[in-house]
């Protein structure tokens, strides 16, 4: 009993910060109707501006704080003005991207300048414990505690009762409106942005206090948490955002508590896939939501569901180009020659994951574009395939006929069960719950030690051998190679097929407008399944193919980076255009072939692609679809 | 009245929404103290014509001037700032904020007034019992008709000399556009320059001077509003006269 209290109390400390973050995600959402992904990137900014701050310049703690929260609330400002206002008027999903590029972008300059390692956080508060009866709780909770505290409630009584704050909340509820009444309603956006860079800034400094830790990846997990709190509380209520923040801490504390530390993330997204299923609206939340396309798909501020369509009235239609089904057999033939001219292990394996990569990013365009689910998830669906080979083919000596079967149909089981809390979802909203599906994935290929053997991965996995011919045995790259290319040029027709086929209509006018596909008695979710199944049977295979090419099989090749990764050549190629999405996962994935000297720049230039992409051509290099 | 120093003067606007065009070549005078009503169907380009003034839409062609200066390509706070407010089409209240706050809110542009806001606040609630007793009340669960007295409650709160008013019986029950009227001819009384865009041809009338009646996008007919009232093909057209 008295660890349960203890818990809680430590719960409530860590559930604060939560709720500073989800504070950040709420204004944001409110004023400029946007889901800033960046959030988290803002967040880690702020822990490292603090841990430079004393480790570089020797300042105190409460100095180096100050000054953290001022430059991230400046790099707010900055986000919107580089990464949002240009994209006023484009699609609706270009914002949403644009942040999540510009989040890539800071992550990964955060590992150039700081080092990708875990540092331990130079300033300590005192860990004197109190004690509440027999529960007792440290210095640095209560400090933890009082701080976030303070910034909720200062933060509520500026927006409740000043003329600014007043402006923002009329903003929120009604840009149009404000701005008839005299409300600058971008001087509005600004604000609600930097408040959101200094609330990051803050609770990544509490954060770091908590862990006594900094690490540059810190910024998804927990801008993820965040939003989930944001999300439990209802998205666009502030009160809201600070019950959901108490709550996720208390339930993921208590979680690691009685479950086990290394589940303390996986709990905490599970609950919000469990939020979205059962209330997507929130605990205090309103119909806002639906205005992206929440919970009541097309209605509110947003007429449709399409990601594709935008505001603005001056939209040119952008004629999408691709190949027929049996293109991506012609294609494959031409490549099929390539290894009888070229012997160079080198460029045939880089060729290799070319075609890995342009399937893998055809199903993620599959779900992504021709659905219009923003799947950034794909990365767990891929490691379920993979995974499904590591472990099959060695202990059990399975032939490849069988294990990619079970591959295919398992990341296929796998992607509908995602898929469920997904139904009632579209846009944003539906973007961060396939996050928080990639998540789970991860962390369980991390942590599930019995079966995934954990960060160690699966070692060894045996040369594939087809038992359909006669027990041919794929062992040299050029072997591989034709192995590769001709499931992947069968899984490009299948989906090609299915995408061109009414099946494909269905999809297409669900992710136009999923009220009118109701009304016309399309069996929506039916189909949203099927995409899911279809996609993941893909993705599967991908990963099946990645394992035997690989021979190992561990958790890092699955992250949110992958599957950033991923929805990047999907989105370059055109939202729904499979060749486009094959062209550029291939491009891609062979880029950073050429890029050798330059490892650490990759995820930066994807990122500045994505950012370009979204400027200059939103629909993608070849339209989308 | 109209001829000395015009408020507004829209001369030769034309306005795209994209590939669409929605007013072609439009201009419009309205003088000081005047009240001027532009009349019209459905898509005629009445609510596009406000929406230029306020700077809520960019004309591709043509200028807009107030009191002689530019404000064509304006944001639209500058134009509010100028002495302009504006009550908008359907109402737009701020349905999660109290109609106290929402009071406040027109006065955004007045913040630093604060003795003199106190004054005209009760003022309102003299004029608007029903908002005094609901001062309180979230804005959003008030009826249609509640919901535009609040409007115009809260565009007079700018205490402006020019108010554009996009539709404000739309959608009210004949005794609230009576009441909706009532107020606004206590304006014209005041002496408050009104831009009144209406579908309700009869009522906009009997408070106007001057009537502009557009027909896609163009000026079909203009005149005074007694002209206009006694014109047989508005009659015919808008007043569903026998």
């Amino acid at each position: 009993m008295e660890l349960f209290l203890s818990q809680i109390l430590n719960g409530l400390a860590i559930g604060q910060v939560y709720a500073l973050i989800a504070l950040g995600f709420s204004l944001v959402f409110g004023v400029a109707n946007i889901i800033n992904f960046a959030q988290g990137a803002l967040f880690m900014l702020g822990a490292f501006i603090a841990y430079s701050a004393i480790a570089w310049f020797e300042l105190p703690l409460v100095a180096a704080a100050a000054v953290s929260v001022v430059i991230v609330a400046i790099l707010g400002l900055l986000l919107e003005r580089i990464a949002l206002r240009p994209l006023i008027g484009a699609p609706y999903i270009a914002p949403f991207l644009s942040t999540l590029a510009i989040s890539t972008i800071i992550d990964q300059s955060a590992e150039i300048i700081w080092s990708p390692e875990s540092q331990p956080f130079p300033a300590a508060l005192s860990n004197t414990t109190f004690f509440i009866g027999n529960a007792y709780i440290t210095l640095t909770d209560l400090v933890i505690f009082a701080f976030g505290a303070a910034a909720t409630v200062a933060l509520t009584l500026f927006i409740s009762f000043t003329w600014t704050g007043r402006a923002l909340r009329a903003t929120a509820q009604d840009s149009a409106a404000a701005a008839q009444l005299g409300i600058r309603t971008e001087a509005m956006r600004q604000i609600a942005f930097g408040l959101a860079g200094a609330l990051g800034a803050l609770s990544g400094i509490l954060v770091a206090l908590y862990f006594q830790s900094v690490f540059p990846q810190m910024g998804i997990p927990f801008g993820l948490k965040g939003f989930a709190a944001a999300l439990l509380g209802g998205l666009a209520s502030i009160p809201g955002a600070v019950v959901g923040g108490l709550l996720l801490g208390i339930g993921e504390t208590l979680a690691s508590a009685y479950v086990g530390d290394s589940y303390r993330d996986a709990i905490a997204f599970t609950l919000l896939l469990l939020m979205l299923l059962v209330k997507p609206n929130g605990l205090l939340g309103s119909k806002r939501l639906d205005a992206l396309g929440g919970a009541g798909a097309a209605a509110g501020a947003m007429p449709t569901t399409s990601l594709l369509a935008s505001s603005s009235s001056q939209q040119t239609a952008i004629r999408a180009v691709y190949l027929p089904a049996w293109g991506f057999l012609v294609v494959g033939i031409a490549f099929a020659t390539v290894p009888l001219v070229l012997t160079s292990t080198y460029v045939l394996q880089a060729l290799i994951y070319g075609f890995i990569f342009a399937l893998l990013a055809v199903s993620t365009s599959l779900v992504s574009g021709s659905v219009g689910i923003l799947s950034i998830g794909h990365a767990a669906f891929f490691g379920v395939g993979a995974y499904a080979v590591g472990i099959l083919a060695r202990p059990y000596g399975l032939s490849a006929d069988a294990t990619l079967l079970v591959a295919i149909a398992l990341t296929a089981l796998v992607a509908v069960v995602a898929a469920i809390p997904l139904l009632r979802l579209t846009g944003h909203t539906a973007a961060l719950g396939t996050l928080a599906i990639g998540q789970i994935g991860f962390l369980v290929f991390l942590n599930w030690v019995s079966v995934t053997r954990g960060p160690m991965g699966i070692l060894n996995i045996p040369h594939p051998v087809l038992e359909i011919l006669g027990g041919a045995r794929f062992a040299t790259t050029a072997q591989k190679y034709w192995l590769v290319l001709g499931f992947v040029v069968i899984g490009l027709v299948i989906a090609e097929r299915y995408v061109s086929s009414p099946i494909g209509r269905v999809w297409r006018a669900i992710r136009e407008d999923r009220l009118a596909a109701q009304a016309s008695g399309l069996p929506v979710k039916r189909y949203i399944l099927l995409a899911f199944a279809i996609s993941g049977a893909l993705a599967g295979l991908a990963g099946g193919l990645f394992a035997y090419v690989q021979q190992v099989v561990s958790p890092e090749s699955f992250t949110v980076e992958t599957s950033i990764l991923v929805l990047t050549m999907a989105v370059l190629g055109g939202l729904g255009n499979f060749t486009g999405a094959a062209v550029s996962g291939f491009a891609l994935a062979i880029l950073p072939e050429f890029l050798r000297g330059f490892a650490e720049w990759r995820m930066i230039i994807y990122g500045l692609l994505l950012l370009a992409a979204l400027r200059v051509r939103p629909q993608g290099l070849l339209g989308a679809r | 009245m109209a001829d000395i120093a015009p408020r507004i003067v829209i001369d030769a606007i034309d306005v795209h929404y994209g590939a669409v065009q929605a007013l072609f070549g439009l201009s419009l005078t309205v003088g000081d103290g005047e009240v001027v009503s532009v009349l019209g169907g459905n898509a005629s380009g009445k609510s596009t014509t406000i929406k230029s003034v306020l700077g809520l839409v960019r004309p591709t062609k043509g200028t807009i001037t107030l009191d002689g200066l530019r404000v064509d390509g304006q944001r639209p706070d500058a134009i509010i700032g100028r002495g302009v407010a504006s009550v908008p089409e359907g109402r737009r209240v701020f349905p999660d904020m109290s109609v106290y706050e929402n009071l406040l809110l027109g006065a955004y542009p007045r913040r630093r007034e604060a003795k003199d806001l106190a004054g005209d606040l009760e003022r309102v609630y003299e004029a608007f019992p029903r908002l005094k007793e609901r001062r309180a009340q979230l804005a959003g669960t008030m009826s249609g008709g509640e919901q535009q007295m609040l409007a115009l409650a809260r565009a007079w709160l700018r205490r402006p000399s020019l108010v554009c008013i996009d539709e404000p019986s739309m959608g009210l029950s004949p005794r609230f556009v009576d009441q909706v009227y009532e107020v606004l001819h206590g304006w014209k009384a005041q002496g408050i320059t009104i831009l009144l865009v209406e579908q309700n041809a009869r009522m906009a009338l009997e408070l106007a001077d001057r009537a502009y009646v557009l027909q896609h996008g163009r000026v079909a007919v203009s005149g005074t509003a007694r002209e206009l009232a006694s014109d047989p093909q508005v009659r015919k057209a808008y007043l569903g006269a026998a």
